[in-house]
C-alpha cells in the first residue's frame, strides 16, 4: 500500500540501509548510513533492527504527507520537525494518520519508518547509489511528489532518553596515516572549513597552509575514514560512497567510533583533529559500542 | 609479506602477485573477513571486528590461483563505434588498421575494483599507450572500450570517464541485479575480436 507522498526531499534525501559488505573489490561502496548512531536510534523506536532501512534527510526542509497510519521517528543533529503544523521532540515514537504532514528541518535527520519499505535490493542493500543505479527506487534520490510504498508493521511502544541526542562534534580522532609527512602537533593545531560542495562521497576540507611533498602513487584500497591529500593540497575526508581505491596519499584514517561523527559534518563548519594510537582507538570503540548495545537493550 | 594496519578492523598486506593471492584468500572463505580489496600493490582486508595479529599466521594457507590454467574469454568489439579516433591516431602515430591489429591481437589479463563495472585490462603493447583524455566525459556509453595511459579496459556500465574510446561491445559484462554481477571473471585472460557496425547492431 501507499505509505507516504514526498513534498519536498530537503537538499538530498534517501533511502539508506546498514550499506553494502563485501562488494569492494568490484568497486561498489559501502553505501548505507552516514550516521549509523542516529539511524540505529531511529529504527530502535519504530521497533526495526539498527541496520534497517531509513530515510536519510541531508539539509533542506523535507516535507512529506503520510497515505496510512503507522508509527515514525526522527533522529538527527540540528533537527527540528512538526507534525500538522504541531512543534514535535527528536527520539520519539510518533503515531501518524493518513493525511497528517511532516515537515523536518536539520543538517542531517534520519525518519525511522514503521513499516516494511518496499525498495529495490542490489547486493543485499537498498541503500541509494544514483552513479550506479543501485537501490533506492530505480537507484534515485526521493523526489517532488514521489510515492513510497510498503507494509506497516506492529511497533511496540519504545521510549529513548533525549540525552542519547547525536551532537555536532568537530574534533574528530585520526590514526596516523600511512601516507602522513609532517609534524603531528601542527596537523592537530589546524582548524579546517568544510566546504559546501561535500558530499556522500566526501568532506572537502579547505585549506590555506598544509602542505606535504607530492607523491607519485600507484592506486591503494581506501575506506570511509581514510583522509586523503590530492595534488591541491584540499584534504578530502572520505564517505560512505566514495571509490574504493585511490591514488592519492592517505594522510589520517578516522577511528572506527567516529565515523557516524564525520558524517553529521556534511552540512559544514568546521573541523580539527586529534591523533590517538590504534589501542586508545580500539578502547574508544568498544565503549562506546558496549554502551549502545547496554542503551538499546535497558529501554526494551 | 609485509602488512600493516590502516585502521582498528583493516590490515594492509603487501605481497607478489596480489591480486591471484586475493582470489586465493578469498576462496579460503574464512569467517570473519568483510572484505578482500586487492590493488597493485597492496590487498586490504577489512574484519567484521578488530584485527588481530594471530590472523596472519592462516595466510599461510593461502594459495595463489595459476592463472594460465584459466580460458581465454573473447569479447567482440565494434572498433567503427569509437569516439577518440583522431586523439588516438595523432597519439600513437599509427594508422587505424593498426591500431586494431595491434589491439585485437594481444592477450590481456581482467580485474575490477577501479570503478564499478569496470574491466581493468593489463598486457596493452606499449605502441597503443595513450594518456587519459584532458577532460574526461560527463557519461560514456555502456561497453565502451578505451586506453587509458598503460592500460585498456571496458566501461561495463554507463558513467563518467576519462578514457580514449576506440570501441563498443555488445555485451553485457556487469549486472547489478546478479549478486555475483560480472560475465568475465576475476584474473581472466581476454582477447578482443572484431565485429561490424551490422554484427553489432544484430547482436543479441
Amino acid at each position: 500500500m501507499e505509505l507516504m507522498r514526498i513534498n519536498s526531499p530537503g537538499i538530498i534525501s534517501s533511502i539508506q540501509d546498514h550499506g553494502r559488505k563485501g562488494f569492494r573489490h568490484l568497486a561498489i561502496p559501502q553505501s548505507g548510513f552516514l550516521d549509523s548512531y542516529s539511524a540505529s536510534l531511529a529504527n530502535y523506536l519504530v521497533g526495526k533492527t539498527p541496520g534497517a532501512e531509513a530515510i536519510e534527510i541531508i539539509g533542506g526542509t523535507f516535507k512529506c504527507t503520510f497515505l496510512t497510519a503507522m508509527n515514525i521517528s526522527v533522529a538527527g543533529v540540528s533537527t527540528r520537525l512538526q507534525v500538522n503544523g504541531q512543534d514535535h521532540e527528536i527520539l520519539q515514537q510518533i503515531a501518524v494518520s493518513s493525511g497528517d504532514e511532516l515537515s523536518i528541518r536539520g543538517e542531517l535527520t534520519y525518519l525511522g519508518i514503521g513499516a516494511h519499505l518496499e525498495a529495490d535490493k542490489h547486493f543485499g542493500s537498498v541503500s541509494t547509489l544514483p552513479s550506479v543505479h543501485l537501490g533506492g527506487i530505480q537507484g534515485t534520490y526521493l523526489s517532488k511528489n514521489q510515492h513510497l510504498s510498503g507494509q506497516p508493521t506492529k511497533v511496540n511502544p519504545a521510549y529513548l532518553s533525549k540525552d542519547l541526542a547525536p551532537r555536532k562534534t568537530s574534533l574528530i580522532r585520526v590514526l596516523k596515516g600511512l601516507e602522513f609527512e609532517g609534524d603531528t602537533d601542527q596537523f592537530e593545531e589546524k582548524k579546517w572549513s568544510i566546504s559546501t560542495a561535500s558530499n556522500r562521497i566526501g568532506l572537502r576540507l579547505q585549506n590555506n597552509d598544509w602542505y606535504q611533498d607530492p607523491l607519485e602513487m600507484i592506486s591503494v584500497p581506501v575506506f570511509p575514514g581514510t583522509i586523503q591529500l590530492p595534488p591541491s593540497n584540499q584534504p578530502i575526508v572520505l564517505l560512505n560512497d566514495a571509490q574504493t581505491t585511490g591514488g592519492y596519499p592517505r594522510i589520517a584514517q578516522v577511528i572506527a567510533a567516529d565515523l557516524p561523527r564525520i558524517g553529521r559534518l556534511i552540512a559544514g563548519g568546521s573541523i580539527r583533529f586529534k591523533f590517538v594510537g590504534i589501542n586508545e582507538a580500539r578502547e574508544i570503540y568498544t565503549r562506546q559500542s558496549t554502551f549502545i548495545k547496554h542503551v538499546l537493550k535497558a529501554n526494551r | 609479506m609485509k602488512w600493516r594496519q590502516l585502521s582498528e578492523k583493516i590490515v594492509l598486506i603487501e605481497v607478489e602477485n596480489s591480486h591471484a593471492w586475493a582470489e586465493g584468500l578469498r576462496e579460503l572463505r574464512l569467517p570473519g573477513i568483510k572484505e578482500i580489496v586487492p590493488t597493485d600493490r597492496e590487498v586490504a582486508v577489512q574484519f567484521d571486528d578488530f584485527f588481530e595479529d594471530d590472523f596472519m599466521q592462516a595466510l599461510n594457507d593461502v594459495k595463489v590461483t595459476r592463472p594460465s590454467s584459466r580460458e581465454i574469454v573473447e569479447i567482440p568489439v565494434c572498433y567503427e563505434l569509437g569516439l577518440d579516433w583522431e586523439r588516438i591516431i595523432e597519439l600513437t602515430k599509427l594508422d587505424k588498421e593498426e591500431v586494431i591489429k595491434v589491439h585485437e591481437g594481444s592477450e590481456y589479463r581482467a580485474t575490477y575494483g577501479f570503478t564499478p563495472g569496470f574491466l581493468y585490462l593489463s598486457g596493452l603493447d606499449f605502441r597503443l599507450q595513450a594518456p587519459r583524455l584532458a577532460e574526461p566525459r560527463i557519461k560514456i556509453p555502456k561497453g565502451s572500450v578505451g586506453i587509458g595511459g598503460t592500460h585498456t579496459g571496458i566501461y561495463s556500465l554507463e558513467g563518467p570517464g576519462g578514457w580514449n574510446i576506440l570501441g563498443r561491445t555488445p555485451i553485457d559484462l556487469f549486472d547489478i541485479r546478479k549478486e555475483n554481477p560480472v560475465t568475465v571473471p576475476n584474473m581472466a585472460s581476454v582477447r578482443f575480436h572484431r565485429i561490424t557496425q551490422t554484427e553489432f547492431d544484430q547482436w543479441s
